[in-house]
């Protein structure tokens, strides 16, 4: 009996510290997506695609490279869920939303860096684990995305 | 350009079928703790238990040669403290006196054999250990606090125990069974975390198990010793229990030893039940002076 409640004491307490986490990661994690939903919707109108040509014969007045970038850090709740995640295997949920919301960043900030642009062209998005997490194997910590791609304006 | 009405465009597309819901993590969260908990938890109960039978069956004379090879792990410090103690003349009287009664006690004990010695260490804090090796450590600052023959006894008899009771031999067996697993998991820092709180609390809650034991044996050992005197045994563990906080009283399950309360009440049943008389106590043979101010009396009585 003393060692249940020895250990409901000892788990017990990073549990606690793993809740707040939780919490603090679910407010951040709201807080960024609606941000995503309005942008997106605005800008809903500048297709980022991934083609190299135009697909119609309008007419170019200029075009140039733009890129967005992006790092977002896992909180300490997914780190842990992560972490737990390896040792028995399947869906690493902790990760997904992690890489989506940089992956849609980097992209929002790629079409906000070419305000009035038609199209974005040749669209490539590329990642890369940075910090203190990319000399270590053992866990990821934070993850840089790069969205770039070729923005082009119509003559009007 | 075809204007799309963004509304009804951003309704086609679901771009959460790509990621968890916030709920679902946490249920996994919960379900992977859970499970993880329970499997960790059986699995270290079960070596454990394995790992104390072995020690059980294990032949005395291994013990020693255990003992043996554990001693010279130990040695740098241990020479440390005998350097220290060896400089005053009152320390050796003292630290042969204490040996006189360790070897008083060991007689019609299973250790009678064993070369029980007694290190008597320059220390302010109140605390007495056994270390592997058949050696028992005993600081200055308890041997100070004490304040009779039969309490200093009741501390060493305790001592007498862990290495009676195999209580070293079995710690270590469980740290090896701990050190074979955790390797395992160092990839995962969560599951390691889990893993070395389980076993940590585990092992404290076992701790504090083999002290009550320890302080049973030792309250046998007194009353075969001393012809079933029960004088001065409570005495010590009484005065800290005095001065115990409750803050320490509640955090007693973190504690790799029971709080002195507890002690006191189960040595007080301890000798009813044994039937001991108080018959009287005999003073310590060499005084030391106390120390003025009284130093923090949170005395462990590690193994």
């Amino acid at each position: 009996m003393d060692s249940i409640i020895g250990i409901l004491f000892e788990l017990g307490f990073p549990l606690l510290l793993i809740l707040i986490a939780y919490a603090i990661g679910t407010i951040t994690e709201k807080r960024h997506y609606a941000s995503i939903y309005q942008r997106e919707k605005v800008l809903i109108n500048m297709p980022a695609v991934n083609i190299e040509r135009i697909p119609s014969h309008k007419r170019i007045s200029s075009s140039y490279m733009v890129r967005g970038s992006c790092v977002i850090s896992l909180d300490y709740f997914k780190r842990v869920l992560a972490s737990l995640r390896m040792l028995v295997g399947g869906r690493v949920r902790a990760y997904e939303t992690l890489l989506d919301r940089a992956r849609r960043e980097a992209t929002l900030r790629m079409k906000e860096s070419c305000p009035g642009a038609d199209l974005i062209l040749n669209l490539r998005l590329e990642n890369a684990a940075i910090g203190a997490s990319a000399d270590s194997k053992r866990q990821i910590g934070s993850i840089e995305v790069v969205a770039y791609g070729t923005a082009v304006f119509y003559e009007k | 350009m075809i204007e799309i009405d963004p509304q009804k465009q951003l309704d086609l597309i679901h771009s959460e079928v790509n990621t968890a819901s916030s709920t679902s993590m946490l249920k996994s969260f919960f379900q992977l703790f859970a499970g993880i908990t329970i499997v960790l938890l059986c699995g270290f109960f079960i070596l454990f238990v394995v790992a104390e039978f072995v020690v059980e069956l294990m032949p005395a004379t291994w013990e020693d040669s255990i003992h043996e090879t554990l001693a010279k792990m130990n040695l740098e410090s241990l020479e440390k403290s005998e350097k220290e103690s060896g400089e005053e003349d009152q320390h050796v009287k003292t630290q042969a006196y204490i040996q006189e009664l360790v070897d008083q006690l060991k007689m019609g004990t299973r250790l009678m054999n064993a070369p029980l010695t007694v290190r008597f260490v320059h220390a302010k804090e109140a605390n007495a250990w056994a270390v592997p090796g058949y050696k028992i450590i005993v600081t200055e600052g308890l041997y100070k606090d004490m304040e009779s023959e039969n309490e200093l006894a009741m501390i060493l008899a305790h001592e007498l125990g862990h290495f009676d009771l195999r209580h070293i031999m079995k710690n270590s067996a469980r740290a090896l069974v701990i050190l074979f697993f955790t390797p395992f998991l160092s990839q995962q820092q969560g599951a390691l975390s889990i893993c070395e709180r389980i076993a940590n609390s585990l092992n404290t809650g076992h701790s504090r198990g083999q002290e009550e034991d320890s302080d049973r044996y030792a309250l046998e050992l007194i009353a075969d010793t001393y012809n079933g005197n029960s004088a001065g045994v409570v005495d010590f563990f009484q005065r800290l229990s005095q001065v115990e906080s409750k803050v320490s009283r509640g955090l007693a399950y973190l504690s790799t030893h029971p709080s002195s309360g507890k002690r006191v009440k189960l040595l007080k049943q301890g000798i009813s039940e044994l039937g001991l008389t108080d018959q009287g106590k005999t003073p310590l043979r060499i005084k030391l002076e106390k120390a003025e101010e009284k130093e923090s009396v949170e005395v462990k009585l590690k193994e």
